[in-house]
């Protein structure tokens, strides 16, 4: 892979406050859908105490993140591809230790990543759930957040959190929204209409409407098969949602 | 600047050294020896190495040893000559260097100024207080941070990827050690006492150095005006900011979904 050091690749951080709300499936199926459509993307399994950007995979990492920051180890000697086009840095899971980065350790994975990050065009990373160290970290040092949220009182009020910290602690004032598992086109509008007016109001920011994800059994069902819902059933109403997101990506 | 009393020649020294800081050179002090000051060379900071040199030799022929020893072993290029530190210039540079990185990682940076106040006026004293200050604060935080001097009675440490809570937590060490190892030995309320002054940048504070060293010094000065022991801290965009969701916002977000379930 040729490494185009004067190419700047867009970072794209995924958060979302509350945990199970759809972070890494959205993640993975979004970095599928990119390099279909011939994009370079990396996706960053950024859970690094609790990965599972590799179990929704089905894949076996021997070597992870860990490694870059215990023995040195080369960042791009740990990218596993999963399909042309689609890599993935995969962390490690059990390490508590790994939850919550020291600065140095901060420092020394900032600068690891800027070795490897021209080799793409798109690095997503899918963040712990939470407002940790290390999810703030990512969010600041990616230049677009996405924040998914599922039209469910806690999923709601924990994304906002995540917003608000990032807004009041780190001057973030964009975020792109993402309604993931809604019931129909109303419930997101919905969804996001509330998340908007509160930004808004007490916050003095505008969100951006990414998109929707609606309920499918593809998805869960897809989870279960270790594989991204795009491949296992790209006519699914999931997948036509997903794919639209894709193109937004691409147009931001 | 040799015949003048010595109180006299110190309180110049001082006022000398104080505005020499502020410019690209770099000062030699010149004692007698009894350790009595006799002058002061001033001279430009991008000396090649071989005026340095010869510098050094002109000021060995000369019968004034203290000149000799306070020769630091090895300075920067602009270092500060009293304590061997880096000194006004490279100070500027250091903290340059560590915004720039601080826009990189996006982690913020602590610069905490810490001030001898009331300290001996006689320069050797001085001087040797703020090496030990300076010996005191490595001990405290270790390689975590670069140390360097900042005007005639201040150092500044500029600490890396270190939040407020580090932060103050590093002041409070360095003031734990310069109480006991610095302050015993001289009188209550005669000897040197440490103030401190902390400033927390992050990315999107968007400092230059000097804005970030004006802010240290406001704390500085606000701490001087508290007293001996006094760490005041500031941070452009306060981390302690509330960020709780409140009753209200809770309220405003789920509304929607009670009025859909009561249509």
């Amino acid at each position: 892979m040729n490494i185009d050091y004067d190419r700047k690749p867009k970072i794209i951080c995924v958060s979302s406050g509350k945990g199970g709300v759809g972070k890494t499936s959205f993640s993975v199926n979004v970095a599928t859908a990119l390099a279909q459509k011939g994009k370079k993307v990396l996706l960053i399994d950024g859970d690094l105490g609790l990965a599972n950007v590799d179990v929704l995979l089905g894949i076996n990492v021997r070597h992870t993140i860990r490694e870059a920051l215990e023995d040195g180890r080369d960042l791009k000697s740990l990218l596993v591809e999963i399909i042309p086009g689609f890599h993935v840095l995969p962390a490690s899971s059990g390490v508590p230790e790994m939850a919550s980065l020291s600065h140095e350790e901060q420092v020394f994975l900032t600068n690891a990543l800027d070795g490897i990050v021209a080799m793409f065009e798109y690095i997503l990373v899918d963040t712990a759930a939470g407002i940790g160290d290390s999810v703030l970290w990512f969010n600041n040092w990616a230049e677009e957040n996405i924040v998914i949220l599922s039209p469910d009182p806690t999923s709601m009020t924990d994304a906002y959190a995540l917003m608000k910290v990032l807004n009041a602690r780190h001057g973030k004032k964009s975020f792109y929204l993402i309604m993931n598992s809604v019931k129909s086109k109303k419930e997101a509008d919905d969804v996001f209409a509330s998340m908007s007016n509160v930004l808004a109001r007490f916050l003095q920011i505008q969100p951006l409407h990414l998109g929707s994800i609606p309920q499918d059994a593809n998805v869960s069902k897809a989870i279960r098969r270790q594989k991204p819902f795009l491949l296992m059933a790209p006519e699914g109403k999931a997948s036509r949602s997903l794919y639209s997101i894709a193109d937004m990506l691409m147009n931001m | 600047m040799t015949s003048k009393k010595s109180s006299d020649l110190s309180t110049l020294f001082i006022e000398v050294q104080k505005r020499a800081l502020a410019f690209p050179v770099q000062l030699a002090p010149l004692a007698d020896d009894r350790a009595q000051h006799i002058g002061l060379l001033i001279y430009r900071d991008d000396a090649a190495v071989s005026v340095q040199a010869a510098l050094k030799t002109v000021l060995s022929s000369m019968a004034c040893p203290a000149a000799q020893t306070s020769l630091p072993a090895a300075q920067g290029k602009s270092g500060d000559f009293f304590s061997a530190l880096p000194g006004g210039k490279a100070l500027r540079n250091i903290l340059a260097d560590e915004l720039a990185r601080v826009g990189k990682t996006r982690l913020p940076c602590a610069l905490i100024l810490c001030g001898i106040h009331n300290h001996a006026p006689a320069l050797p004293e001085g001087n040797k207080t703020l090496r030990e200050l300076a010996d005191t604060v490595c001990a405290a935080v270790g390689h975590t941070g670069t140390l360097a001097r900042h005007a005639a009675d201040t150092l500044a440490l500029v600490l890396p990827g270190t939040n407020l809570g580090r932060g103050l937590y590093y002041a409070a060490e360095i003031l734990k050690n310069a109480k006991r190892k610095l302050l015993p030995d001289l009188e209550p309320n005669r000897g040197p006492q440490v103030i401190m002054g902390v400033v927390v940048c992050h990315a999107f504070d968007n400092l230059n150095p000097e804005a970030l060293l004006r802010l240290g010094e406001k704390e500085l000065q606000r701490a001087g005006e508290k007293g001996p022991g006094a760490i005041c801290h500031f941070m452009p965009r306060s981390e302690g900011n509330f960020c709780q969701v409140t009753v209200e916002e809770r309220a405003e977000l789920l509304g929607f979904l009670h009025r859909n379930d009561h249509p």
